[in-house]
């Protein structure tokens, strides 16, 4: 039972994406992203990350600002729609060591298409981000480090229960290798950080048996 | 590594999946029943004095149909006991867990047809379709068709529902609770479960810690939570307090909270992980509380 369920529930783990921006695009300019991965989870005797596939593409209104919208090809295989609209706004550049600053707010919606039943999750993220390897601190490659914090604001969940947690941080690591065309991003995310992962029908991997580490790939096109 | 292999696969191509198969698909298969002489891994094994003669371990066929198949089924079942005692004694029906087959759960079985003393009650398990040696597909109703196929063998044999006690394990409990409270063969006289889930909805938002349908991952429907407002039959319930799989706040605790009969009992073990309940309890306190409850 515990496999079969770690497959079905991880296909639509619904903040299990890698972060889509952490820094604005260009005025004008569009990007398109293609990621794979997921947490890492106990499946026939192994660990590895679930192979969760997803597409965003992003556009520069201005400068610091950026909108963008994800789909999740993967739970979309499986008769969900999940999307993430959002928009990305630079607080502040990096000055040195001193990274920059953005955040996001951003909607995380499912629709289960076998029966219409749909939810949207609130997410704000803040990412602080260093540019290297460059002469100046606004291109080159860059690393990054996201809080992304999800809100699930229902009262109940299911069987008439009350919806105790409301509030699900995540906390990510990045690395994003710059191309002239091209950016090749790698990601390490611990999910849910701070909540015990058992008892539960999914083998985790966490942090003395909280939350879950992820593992994702995205390559992009710079358009 | 196979089921590995061919996950990724179905993930590489396009085109909506349905796992509802997989969910109910153990993926332990055998090549003959062996019951007692069963040596693969079991949760637990009983000492000589739990062993049943030959002739009370009965292992055959029956056809399953479920409402709106088309066709029925093979299934294999097993009755231990004296057959001949079906027509006047009080019968339990096992319903399984999700992993592995009847042969696994022979020491259960066996536990419970010890219960009171030496080959007191006879036990009736079944592999579900695509268990054990069963034939095929795993559906939900395929689930309820097999357990009611059981019963009706059973009342075949001159079983009325007075003497039926329907005992469900994990996923049994789904089988056992909904046939508890939609009577098809007979109606069961007491209802049994241990490690009970309460939804799939508890299971999928257990998982994520969101507020998830479950219509997002299936179209099993399995609410125990909800089947079990409609059972009005005397009710005993028990789970672990160290249950790793299921949590027994949003789980076994809520499927007790929704029960409206006129009688139910609690078994909250303490250090008991969701297979462990028997040995972890004992199996003398295990099966004192049942024999009480079932000649109460």
């Amino acid at each position: 039972m515990k496999k079969c369920f770690t497959i079905l529930l991880l296909l639509l783990a619904a903040s299990w994406a890698p972060t889509r921006f952490v820094e604005p695009i260009p005025e004008g300019h569009t990007n398109i992203t293609a990621s794979l991965g997921g947490p890492l989870f106990d499946f026939v005797g192994t660990t590895i990350a679930m192979p969760l596939t997803s597409i965003a593409a992003g556009y520069g209104y201005s400068g610091s600002l950026t909108l963008f919208g994800g789909l999740h090809t993967t739970a979309l295989m499986f008769d969900d729609l999940q999307l993430d609209l959002g928009a990305l706004q630079e607080l502040t550049k990096q000055d040195r060591l001193v990274p920059a600053i953005s955040v996001s707010p951003i909607a995380n919606i499912l629709h289960a298409m076998r029966d219409g039943s749909s939810r949207l999750w609130p997410e704000a993220d803040i990412n602080f981000y260093w540019h290297y390897g460059a002469n100046d601190l606004s291109s080159g490659n860059l690393v990054y480090v996201t809080s992304s914090n999800w809100f699930d604001f229902t009262s109940t969940r299911a069987d008439n229960e009350p919806q105790t947690r409301h509030w699900f941080s995540n906390i990510a690591i990045g690395h994003r290798f710059e191309g002239t065309n091209w950016q090749y991003t790698t990601e390490l995310k611990y999910l849910e950080a701070g909540i015990a992962n058992t008892p539960n029908a999914v083998g985790y991997h966490g942090i003395s048996g909280n939350g879950a580490f992820g593992i994702y790939l995205g390559i992009t096109r710079k358009f | 590594m196979q089921r590995t292999l061919l996950f990724l696969m179905l993930l590489a191509s396009s085109g909506c999946f349905n796992l509802d198969a997989d969910l109910l698909n153990p993926g332990d298969k055998i090549t003959s029943y062996y019951m007692a002489d069963y040596t693969g891994a079991v949760d637990f094994h009983l000492d000589s004095s739990y062993t049943l003669p030959k002739n009370f371990v009965n292992v055959f066929t029956l056809q399953s149909q479920g409402i709106g198949e088309a066709s029925p089924t093979t299934i294999y079942v097993a009755y231990l006991g004296d057959t001949t005692r079906i027509g006047t004694d009080s019968v339990i029906v096992y319903c399984h867990g999700y992993d592995h087959h009847m042969d696994f759960y022979y020491p259960r079985v066996q536990l419970l047809a010890n219960v009171g003393s030496k080959n007191r009650y006879g036990v009736m398990m079944m592999d579900y379709r695509s268990f054990g040696l069963s034939h095929g597909t795993p559906t939900e109703e395929g689930l309820y068709a097999d357990v009611d196929a059981t019963v009706n063998w059973l009342k075949s044999k001159g079983l009325t529902g007075d003497r039926l006690i329907l005992y469900g394990m994990s996923l049994g409990g789904a089988p056992a609770t909904y046939l508890a409270a939609n009577p098809r063969a007979l109606p069961a006289q007491k209802l049994i479960l241990e490690s009970p889930f309460a939804s799939t909805g508890s299971i999928t938002g257990d998982a994520t810690g969101l507020n998830i349908p479950a219509s997002a991952v299936t179209t099993l429907k399995f609410d125990n939570a909800q089947e079990i407002k409609s059972v009005m039959q005397p009710f005993f319930w028990t789970s672990g307090l160290n249950d790793s799989f299921l949590n027994i706040n949003t789980n076994g605790d809520v499927i007790f909270q929704n029960y409206q009969g006129a009688y139910g009992e609690a078994h909250r073990i303490p250090g008991a992980d969701h297979s462990t309940v028997p040995q972890t309890w004992g199996f003398k306190n295990y099966s004192d509380s049942l024999l009480k409850f079932i000649t109460r």
